[in-house]
Parts: structure tokens; sequence; C-alpha cells
């Protein structure tokens, strides 16, 4: 008798145990590693929508910054200008991205190939420069400071300036993006992503209309880096036109490669690796990135899925034995 | 038998145009429903097209293709397959880093209307069951955890026929699918398509004599983009035209 299955997820114990795990430490941590960890989880979620993207339906945009800063000030304006609370900040961003999503998706992800690539890092060109040039709006260069609402929950009411705050702030939305991108990808949508993904022609040949999935994982994709950007922007209590930087969309890029794109996983890893290296090596060696250029060079001669990849294929080998 | 008799699919002058190359000719064509019709011609005759054309894969220049009375012409290939036409392609066209069961999954699951985007898909029992089913169908139940790249080419074909079996069609084109198998796929293979053809209505394009005099009652000839004989096999070997145009330059 055959013995079958989708492909396994990450189990959930392990989930649990690293859920349990930082919560633990959330206060006991020194606050430069605590605000490491704030970063890499903020950067998890950005990296995670880039996965739905790139990894899920093979959608490879150089442009994903863009959605990033519409978060940011999806927030920022919001909050600084009418005062809204906290959560409708959020929200709005959240808005502003999936309609900006639909947008720029509906008029990009009928281009294949190299043509998407181009037509995403041309988006992010656009937004980038527009945000340096209206400094009425966004602040340019310099950007703009706002004092960030307190989290309120009923009764309760939690100021985002208490470090270890910020840190279960940041944690909660973490693990929820998670969670819900994981059944996402597990789910029969994300089935027809991956199909969509390993064979485009054959995906629309057994009845999927290619283009309302592709602009669908886009929208999604837009959605989370957008939740990101505005987490960001709690955190740093600023944003600026850098938010828009493709720098910004090419970290991306380079997460997913390093960890292993399609995994969701994957890029979280990327992201846990590159970034203590910005912030502990780049702090005194301006050159600290020809250490993830070198990096990415050594994981590519082993696996073009990144470290989850050799990984895996090394568990399966045993398995196999 | 299956009840026969009734039209499933009709073309009325449908030709398709590259530039000045007319690839299929003003074909009027009438498929009975439980029919397994081989279309037979010399290479470049135009049959592919012609299939590529009913599938949507490509939009007619001119005519119509009606399927179950039914305008179907010029609709996207997406949709013409919900309304029940698989095409399998003369290259094996499956999800290359998927398992078996994963190939034959996405198609089963099409048919599928909950698309609660957090139901585990692997909690779908009813397309499990299906996929299972289909498997077991052509001959690769005991491959279903194997990745489709790593599978020989006959059972690759099988699978590709499988996925187009997922869609659950009432049609099924299938574009030379005995190319490039070995003596012992190829048989295999032919028992599937006979199998097949007694519960489903198909075009079965293919070069091998043998297997077409075996599979098919009634065969059309291409040439150039235009049918010049119809009929049982006797009448098509006894056709003069066609033992010009075909058979003699085989030879």
């Amino acid at each position: 008798m055959a013995k079958y299955r989708l492909k396994p997820t990450l189990s959930g114990c392990m989930l649990a145990t690293a859920v349990v795990i930082l919560v633990a430490v959330g206060p006991l941590l020194p606050a430069s590693l605590r605000s490491l960890l704030i970063d890499i989880m903020i950067f998890s979620i950005y990296a995670m929508a880039f996965d739905i993207l790139f990894g899920y339906s093979n959608q490879f945009s150089y442009g994903q910054a863009t959605f990033f800063g519409l978060g940011a000030y999806g927030i920022l304006l919001p909050v600084l200008h009418a005062g809204v609370n906290l959560w409708t900040g959020i929200l709005i961003a959240l808005v502003l991205c999936v309609i900006f999503g639909l947008g720029l998706g509906f008029l990009s992800v009928r281009l294949g190939g190299a043509y998407f690539v181009i037509i995403t890092i041309i988006f992010n060109m656009v937004f980038y420069l527009l945000a340096l040039s209206w400094t009425w709006l966004t602040g340019g260069d310099d950007g703009l400071t706002f004092t960030v609402p307190p989290a309120t929950i009923g009764p309760l009411s939690f100021s985002l300036y208490n470090p270890v705050v910020n840190y279960y702030f940041a944690l909660v939305f973490f693990v929820a993006s998670y969670v819900v991108l994981r059944r996402f990808v597990a789910s029969p949508i994300g089935k027809i992503l991956i199909a969509i993904r390993e064979n485009e022609e054959r995906a629309s040949l057994v009845g999927y209309n290619v283009f309302r999935y592709k602009l669908l994982a886009f929208v999604i994709s837009a959605l989370f880096t957008g939740l990101a950007g505005a987490l960001y922007a709690i955190r740093t209590r600023y944003a600026s036109a850098d938010y828009f930087s493709i720098i910004l969309s090419g970290e991306a890029i380079v997460w997913a490669i390093i960890g292993g794109s399609g995994t969701l996983i994957g890029p979280i890893i990327g992201v846990a690796i590159i970034n203590p290296i910005i912030y502990y090596v780049g702090v005194f060696w301006r050159h600290y990135l020809i250490i993830i250029g070198l990096l990415l060079i050594l994981v590519l001669r082993f696996s073009t899925k990144g470290i989850v990849g050799v990984v895996k294929s090394r568990l399966a080998g045993r398995r196999a034995r | 038998m299956t009840a026969q008799g009734k039209v499933i699919l009709e073309t009325h002058g449908l030709t398709k145009r590259f530039g000045g190359l007319v690839a299929v000719d003003h074909v009027d064509f009438k498929l009975e429903e439980g029919e397994l019709r081989a279309i037979i011609g010399p290479n470049g005759a135009g049959k592919s097209t012609f299939l590529n054309l009913i599938s949507g894969r490509l939009k007619p220049t001119e005519g119509k293709v009606i399927f179950k009375g039914e305008d179907i012409t010029g609709l996207p290939c997406h949709e013409i397959t919900r309304k029940g036409i698989a095409l399998s392609l003369q290259l094996v066209n499956i999800f290359p880093e998927l398992t078996d069961f994963e190939n034959i999954w996405i198609g089963a699951q099409m048919r599928f209307k909950h698309r609660n985007p957090f139901v585990k898909a692997e909690t779908l029992a009813p397309i499990r069951a299906k996929v299972e089913e289909i498997c077991k169908m052509v001959g690769l139940y005991d491959k279903m955890d194997e990745v489709a790249s790593n599978l020989s080419h006959g059972d690759q074909k099988l699978l590709d026929i499988g996925i187009a079996l997922s869609t659950e069609p009432s049609l099924l084109l299938l574009d030379e699918p005995l190319a490039g198998l070995s003596r012992k796929e190829f048989a295999e293979l032919t028992e599937v398509i006979r199998e097949l053809s007694k519960s489903k209505t198909i075009i079965l394009i293919e070069h091998n004599i043998d297997a077409v005099l075996k599979l098919a009652r009634k065969i059309t000839v291409l040439d150039r983009g235009k049918v010049i004989a119809e009929g049982s096999p006797v009448e098509i070997s006894e056709n003069v035209k066609v033992q010009e145009v075909y058979l003699g330059r085989r030879r």
C-alpha cells in the first residue's frame, strides 16, 4: 500500500517551542539583543510576504519595498495628521496596501519573467522618487517622526515606548502572520499557487485562471509587506523615503535565497542570519556587505533552495538510506 | 458500448492562419458522444493545431467550436477546461517537483467548491478519494508518493493523462500519447486508453497505425489543414486520396 501525503510542513511542535522560548525570554534579554529580535521578527513578516510572491507563485518582484513604504506611511500619516488610534492606523495601512497591491498587480502580474522584474523595479523607483520629492507629504530624505499611540485592548492600554511591550507587540504579529500564511499555503489555494509556480500552462489547462491567482498572491504579499512596514514605522516612530528603498527590495531576495524560498521558514532563517551580521558587524566594519555576498555565493554553491533546501535534501537522503 | 448518436463537439469552418500559413483550413468536424476518434495525417497537417483550437490554447482566425450545443469559440483555456474538455499535450506537461499524488490533486480539487483559505487541503477527504481512484485508473497507485520528475517517460505520460482525467472531462483530447514509449509502456497506455474509451469521448492523434486500428472505429484524415477523408479504418485504408497523401508519402 502506498504511503502518501502532501508536502510536510514544519511541525507544530517546533513552532510552539520557538514561541514559548520567545515569550519566556522577552523581559530577560539585554536591551540590544531584544531590539535586534524585534527587527528580526518584523522583517520576517516582510520576508514571508515576499516568499508568497517569489517562493510560492514564482513572481520575482524586485520592488516589494514599495509596499513596505506604503505600510509605514499608511500608519504614520493618519496618526500624525488625523490623530487616529493605533489599530485604525494599522488598518488604514493595510487597506492602502491592498488597494495599491490590486492596482500595481493588475498592471504587472500578466507580464512574465524579466518583464515582471523590470516593471516592479520601475514601480519601486517611482514610489521612492515621489517619496523623496514630495517632502510636504513624506518629509523626503529626512523623513517624519510621530508619536506612537498606545496599544489599547479593551480597558487596558500599553505604551509601545516600553521596549518589552514593543517586543511582545512584534511577537504577536510575527506569530499570527506565520500561522495565517502557513495555513494559507497549505490550503487548496496554496496548492494552486504551487501548481502555477511549477507549470503555469498546465495549471491553466486544469481549469485555473492563472492571472487571478497570481494577482491574489501579489495582493496578499503586498498586505503582509505593508503590515511589516507599519510595524517598523511603529518601532522606529519614524518613516522616510528610505522605507521605499530598492535596497530593501533586494534584501527580501537575499533572505529568500539564503534561507530557502517556497518554505516560509527559510526566509525567516535568512533574516535571522543576515540581520545580526548587519547589526553586529555593520557597526564597526563599513564593508560588511562582503560577508553577505560571500554567504550568498556559498549557499548557492550547495543549493538553489537555500539552507532549508540543503537540510531537507539531507534529511530525505538519510530517510531513503 | 455507450449510447451514441448525440453530437458532443462540432466545428464549423474552423480556420487558423499563422501569417501566410493556413494550419487549419475550414474544418467541419462532428464528434458523437462516446466515440473514440482518431485523427491522422502527415507531419504539419494541422492535427495539433486543431486540438489547440478546441481546447482554447489558440484562438481561431475564423469559424466556430460548438461543445454540447454551446459556442465556446475563443474562450480562455481554463474556462474550456471547466466546461469539460481536457487536453493532454504531445510533450509531457506535468508539475515536475510535486509528487504524483499532488499532481493529480491539483486537477481534482478544481471541481470542489470549498475554497476556505484556512482549510488544510489534506483534510478534504472527497478529493483524496478521487485522487486515489484516478491513480488506480492510470496505474500509478503504487507510485503516488514519487516525485514526478523522477518517473520514467511512460509513467510521466500516464500521469499527464491522469491530470487531464482529474478535471472530470467529458471530452478528452490526446495528442500523440504513444510517441516515444517503450514497447511495454506502449501496451500499457494503449490498454488505459481503451479502458477510458468505455466511459469517455476521446479524440486521439496518433502516428502509429497499429494503435489507431486497434483503438478507433472511425478515423479522420487531415492534410495541409483540410479534412481529406473520414470513415472506418477499412474505408480509410482503401481511400485513394489517403493512400496518395499519407500512406504514399510515408514510404
